[in-house]
């Protein structure tokens, strides 16, 4: 009679028998046939009881995906409302690419202050309009600098991601793909109609008025009120239909000591003449590659330090 | 526990979680902004989920040495009756 015991001899008690081993042993010997016909069963028995601990582990993964995509959801709730991203139709990777990004647009927000949370919720909300087409209303300064802090850290943290510009379009082209679906379109939101309410009203007195929030913004990037006139005339040379090698200097020079310092001078000569182009030929929406050459084009410390400056994260005002 | 201690907790335990690649890009992202109550949740269920499969890859080690000396056994048995 085959049993434990034999099980034992055989495993010349360098083991412990334990419950599934026996089954497979019994399994094993109470068939007929050979000796390899009984490995032949005990090996099937033995698959057996791996797939069971397999189907364990996938449980105990489900689990975890379940009670993980909870608090993730919870986190995101109030904020999916908004964007109401309707799933059906889409594929599963740009949606997947959407939600990450927009992720990383929630985290952005709800990492400023409440006050900026509050500017940052009114213009989303007169971007939405434009979207939608209901209204042209100007986002004031502090709802741009939240709206602009926000995207600038979403469009950081893709480019850590993706450090590659063709990859980083990839991304985008998924986000956008999704992002039909929703209530926050990337195509519309690029289009030159829509990015326009993105223009606060700045006048030059604001900028010399100590009680003006742009007084500070100015201060912040390191423009003293001594050079602010040369500034404004370098940047007013970009309108210039034809930019003489000797003015895309001065350009390139007010970029790269107060707009984009930590950019290589190379770069910061493309995104001049980035910017120049735009300026110029007036394109009725930005591209996917357009954002993505911009947005590889300046460095990362350069849009962390504009953020900062936007939020008000730090006392900075040059690098 | 303080919740950065647990936020940090988290994102150690998610480098060898099992969830997919998506749900660890939200968590990782949306981890510094969650409130305490979901960072608890979070930690708990990723705690577990490492308790969890420790338990069940010793399971499957246990079952494939057991696997592994039957075998052999076996096999010694064949090779002794053709000796014979």
């Amino acid at each position: 009679m085959f049993g434990l015991d034999t099980l034992q001899k055989l495993a010349g008690g360098a083991v412990k028998i334990g419950p599934s081993l026996l089954k497979a042993g019994v399994e094993a010997f109470k068939a007929e046939g050979g000796t390899w016909e009984k490995i032949k069963i005990f090996f099937g028995t033995f698959m057996k009881e791996m797939g069971d601990v397999e189907k364990d582990k996938e449980k105990i993964t489900e689990e975890a995906e379940e009670k993980a995509s909870q608090a993730v959801g919870q986190t995101m709730d109030s904020a999916e409302k908004e964007i109401e991203l309707d799933k059906s139709g889409i594929e599963e990777e740009d949606a997947e690419s959407f939600q990450e990004a927009f992720a990383l647009t929630v985290s952005a927000k709800r990492s400023m202050s409440p006050e900026q949370q509050i500017y940052a919720e009114n213009g989303f909300n007169k971007l939405k309009k434009a979207v939608e087409g209901d209204s042209e209303e100007i986002l004031d300064l502090n709802e741009f600098k939240a709206v602009a802090a926000t995207a600038l850290s979403t469009l950081k943290a893709l480019k850590a991601k993706y450090p590659d510009k063709d990859q980083l379009k990839a991304a985008l082209d998924h986000i956008a793909e999704a992002s039909e679906n929703s209530n926050f379109p990337v195509a519309k939101l690029l289009q030159t109609s829509v990015l326009k309410v993105l223009k606060p009203e700045i006048s030059s007195v604001s900028l010399v008025n100590p009680l003006d929030p742009a007084f500070d913004l100015r201060a912040k990037f390191g423009i003293d009120i001594s050079a602010l006139s040369g500034f404004g005339d370098a940047l007013a040379l970009l309108k210039e239909e034809e930019l003489s090698a000797e003015n895309k200097e001065k350009v390139v020079a007010a970029y790269s000591k107060y707009i984009i310092p930590n950019t290589t001078e190379s770069d910061v000569v493309k995104v001049v003449e980035f910017v120049h182009k735009m300026v110029i030929e007036k394109p009725e929406n930005l591209s996917t590659e357009q954002l993505a050459e911009i947005v590889s084009l300046v460095d990362a410390k350069d849009l962390e330090r504009i953020i900062a400056i936007f939020t008000g994260k730090t006392e900075k005002t040059t690098s | 526990m303080a919740i950065a201690d647990k936020k940090n907790k988290i994102l150690e335990l998610l480098k060898t979680s099992t969830v997919d690649q998506h749900t660890k890009n939200m968590v990782e992202t949306l981890l510094p902004v969650m409130k305490e109550a979901q960072v608890d949740e979070l930690f708990d269920t990723f705690m577990e989920e490492k308790s969890a499969l420790e338990k069940n890859a010793e399971k499957k080690k246990r079952v494939e040495l057991k696997y592994k000396i039957m075998v052999e056994k076996l096999a010694q048995i064949e090779i002794n009756k053709f000796k014979k």
